[in-house]
Formats: structure tokens, C-alpha cells, sequence
């Protein structure tokens, strides 16, 4: 009986440790599906994402590279040459997703869940272009469903505090003359 | 002429012509501000007649493609969207936020707090910190009143009618038009008419570039990730320009690339800022 006490207590204590992990703060290295980019500029890899770094290897402009992860504005990239390091984000481009349906970001998990008016880009929802819009009529009864999903400043901020976000007094540099 | 018609109007607001079978378009106006409603100046609008111009636009677009059929996941925009904007200038507004239902990859505001993402934007987003990007960039076009600028440039130009501040109601009771009556086709075909103007064409490009980089900073002072709006940007660059969900929205902002360049100087003035990305939230909220 102990025992088994002590399993379930230490059971719980792990199933715990592991549901904060998965919401810890992302002062940690945001985890993505590795994706592939290309180089804006020539430039030197970082040891470390911060500006004042230590530089490791030299990265030629239009070089392909694999985003493994970010860490604030700083991407985790491993080159063609097999080298690794930090690279600011603005200096990497995306390369073209082979297909977007279903790959990028939640989409798939949109079409796993059995709603009968969900989006895809080939099935029936349709797009919003300039002819739509010449073709509109003004619906109110769509504006009055729209306010039945107002929440208000109070359940907001107690939105925020479940998912710990605090409000930041954001200090700007000020501009080079 | 629209000068004329503005005075007109100037004029009527001081109870100068009560009564007189005065009439402009399809408006007895005299007889609008006997009941008491206001008629107003496009140069002179107060926050409730904002308010009610950005419902009249947000009727056009609802009117173009209605929300998206899912009351959890409008509320869970709603409660990202109405953290962001208490945390904005405007947070006293009635903010409202709502999914459209179409595949294109885009999003909307409207005067007075009205603000929209298309479900084809939110397939895109990876996490709770993408989604505050977008609001954050809309939710900046309504604290800057950048729609609300055009119109009343578009105004002087007289290239607008007065039925853009009249709300539904006080139409329908002034004209006794009902929803199939000719009149209320007519009054609502003026309405759409210069929505469908402004977001076809789009704003001027120097109002996309301060969306961005006061979205930026409104997204930081929330507590997320603020680099998630550059996340944002970096997809959309990387989607072909050909491809149709994005007709829309590269017809009416500046390509994603120029965005970023744009946004390099912000981004390095706050490069030491953290913040959450909050993707579970976001994916068991989407998945429900």
C-alpha cells in the first residue's frame, strides 16, 4: 500500500513537471518544424543569439539553410556545409512551401476536426476579392451575431493572467541621428 | 456640390430646418433630426458616429462573406483581440472582433473597433503570439482612425453619400423602407458602395507601415512574443504571389518582404524583448 502510494505520488509528480514544460515561458528557444530559408545578406554566424557575440562562420548571401528554431529575433540555422549557428531573422526568407493545404501551421488540424463548415483552400469556402466585395449586401444580422462574442476588458485581462501574460513597458533605443 | 451639401448638413445640425421637407438623396432630413437623429459631417465625427460608421462597413463585409460557424473560437479571438486593446490607447471603445468564413488569407478593421481575420489567416498561424500580430496590426488601424482618414478624404473629394453615418434603424423609420422595400436596396447599395471602395483599394501604404510597427509594440507590451509578427510576415513572404488567397491582400499592402524591411530598425530596437508564444492555447483552442 505505501508503494503503491509513492508510485501515484511520484507519477503525479512527474505528469506535473511535464505540463509546465509544455507551457513554460518561451524565453527558450521556440520550437518549430524545422523549415528551409535563404540569406538575405552575407553574414557571419553567431555563437549565441545576442548582438554581441562571439562570430563563427561566414554565410554567403542566397545561401539555402534549415530554420531549426528562434530564439527572440535570432534563428537557429544549420547550412549547407553542415555549420550551425544564430542568424538574425530579417536576413533569412522563407523559401516557397511546396503546398500550403494542410502543411503550415494548425491547418491540419482544422481538417481533423468534423465541423461542416470548415475551410480549406480547395473545398468550397470561397475567397474574398474586389469582385465580392462589388457584389456584397450590407448584413446587419451577421453584425448583431458578431457583438454576441464581445467579451469584456475583465475577461480579457483574466484570459491573459491564465496564460501569464503580463503587460511590458517596451523601452525603444532611441533613433541613431 | 458637396460643399454645398456639407454646409447643408452644418446647418440642419443647428436645428435650422426643422421640418421643412428638406430632403437630400432618399433622406427627409428635416425630419431625421426631428426624431432626433444626428445627420452628420464627414470633416466633424464624434466616437459614436465612428462607432457606426465602422458597423455600417462591417456590414458590407459580413454581407460579403459571414463569420465562421464556430462560437468557441470567435471568443477565444475576441479574448486575444480585447486583451490587445486594453492594452491600446482606444481601449474604451466597444471592440469587436470575428472570424470571416473564406478561404483567403486576410484580415479587416473598421472605425469605432471592429476588427476581422479570414479562417484562411488563421490555417496559417502556428501560435497564440501570430494571431495577436495580426489583431495588433488591425486593432492599430482603428486606434491611428486610419479608415476613418480615407473617408473623410474621400469626403472633401465629394466622392461619398451622407447614408454612411445614418444607421439602419434610423433609415428604416424615417422612409418606413422594410429590407425588401426598393429604398432599403438602395440605401444599402450606398453604404457598400464606398466600403467596398476602401477595402478594395486599400489603405496608403505609409498607414500599413505604422500598423506594422505600432502593432510590433503593442504586441510587446501584451506580453507576447513580439517576434512572432515578424513569423507572420516571413510565411505570407513565402507563399506565392500568384496564388489567389492572397489577391486581396497584396493588392491592398505593401509585399511582405518590403514589410520587413521596413520593420528592420523596430525590430532591433526591441531585439531584447521576450514574450509568449502561447501554442498550446492557441492549437487546443482551434482544435475544439
Amino acid at each position: 500500500m505505501v508503494k503503491y502510494c509513492l508510485s501515484m505520488l511520484i507519477l503525479v509528480f512527474i505528469l506535473s513537471q511535464l505540463s509546465w514544460a509544455s507551457e513554460k515561458k518561451s524565453t527558450s528557444p521556440s520550437k518549430q518544424k524545422p523549415k528551409t530559408g535563404i540569406t538575405v545578406h552575407k553574414a557571419h554566424l553567431l555563437i549565441e543569439p545576442e548582438n554581441q557575440s562571439e562570430l563563427g562562420e561566414l554565410i554567403e548571401a542566397n545561401s539555402k539553410v534549415t530554420i531549426l528554431s528562434r530564439k527572440r529575433a535570432w534563428y537557429n540555422i544549420s547550412s549547407s556545409s553542415n555549420s550551425s549557428g544564430w542568424l538574425n531573422m530579417l536576413n533569412v526568407r522563407f523559401t516557397a512551401a511546396e503546398k500550403r493545404e494542410g502543411d503550415l501551421g494548425i491547418g491540419s488540424l482544422f481538417s481533423s476536426v468534423t465541423k461542416s463548415t470548415l475551410p480549406t483552400v480547395s473545398t468550397g469556402v470561397r475567397g474574398f476579392d474586389d469582385v465580392d466585395l462589388a457584389n456584397a449586401q450590407a448584413n446587419f444580422q451577421q453584425v448583431e451575431l458578431l457583438s454576441s462574442y464581445s467579451v469584456s476588458s475583465t475577461e480579457a485581462k483574466a484570459f491573459a493572467q491564465q496564460g501569464q501574460l503580463k503587460i511590458k513597458a517596451i523601452t525603444v533605443k532611441p533613433q541613431e541621428q | 456640390m458637396k460643399q454645398l451639401f456639407t454646409v447643408l448638413l452644418i446647418s440642419c445640425s443647428l436645428i435650422a430646418c426643422q421640418s421643412t421637407g428638406l430632403k437630400i438623396g432618399n433622406f427627409d432630413v428635416g425630419k431625421l433630426i426631428d426624431q432626433g437623429v444626428k445627420v452628420f459631417d464627414a470633416n466633424n465625427i464624434d466616437q459614436d458616429q465612428e462607432i457606426q460608421l465602422g458597423q455600417n462597413m462591417s456590414a458590407v463585409l459580413l454581407g460579403t462573406r459571414p463569420l465562421y460557424q464556430d462560437q468557441a473560437l470567435n471568443l477565444y479571438v475576441n479574448k486575444v483581440g480585447m486583451w490587445l486593446a486594453s492594452n491600446s490607447a482606444r481601449a474604451d471603445l466597444p471592440w469587436h472582433f470575428g472570424i470571416i468564413n473564406s478561404s483567403s488569407i486576410n484580415a479587416f478593421a473598421a472605425p469605432g473597433g471592429y476588427v476581422f481575420i479570414t479562417s484562411g489567416m488563421l490555417r496559417q498561424l502556428e501560435n497564440e503570439a501570430q494571431l495577436a500580430a495580426v489583431l495588433a496590426h488591425e486593432i492599430t488601424h482603428v486606434v491611428q482612425q486610419h479608415h476613418l482618414n480615407a473617408i473623410k478624404e474621400d469626403a472633401l473629394r465629394g466622392a461619398l453619400t451622407e447614408t454612411l453615418f445614418v444607421s439602419a434603424d434610423a433609415y428604416q423609420g424615417n422612409t418606413q423602407a422594410s429590407n425588401k422595400q426598393k429604398q432599403y436596396s438602395q440605401w444599402a447599395k450606398q453604404i457598400t458602395g464606398a466600403a467596398q471602395v476602401l477595402y478594395a483599394k486599400g489603405l496608403n501604404r505609409d498607414d500599413e507601415f505604422q500598423a506594422d510597427k505600432l502593432g510590433l509594440r503593442l504586441l510587446a507590451r501584451s506580453g507576447y512574443d513580439p517576434f512572432a509578427y515578424v513569423d507572420n510576415l516571413q510565411v505570407l513572404a513565402a507563399i506565392s504571389a500568384d496564388d489567389s488567397s492572397l489577391a486581396l491582400l497584396y493588392k491592398t499592402h505593401p509585399t511582405p518582404n518590403n514589410r520587413l524591411q521596413a520593420l528592420s530598425t523596430e525590430i532591433n530596437k526591441i531585439s531584447s524583448v521576450e514574450g509568449k508564444l502561447l501554442a498550446n492555447r492557441f492549437t487546443q483552442a482551434v482544435a475544439k
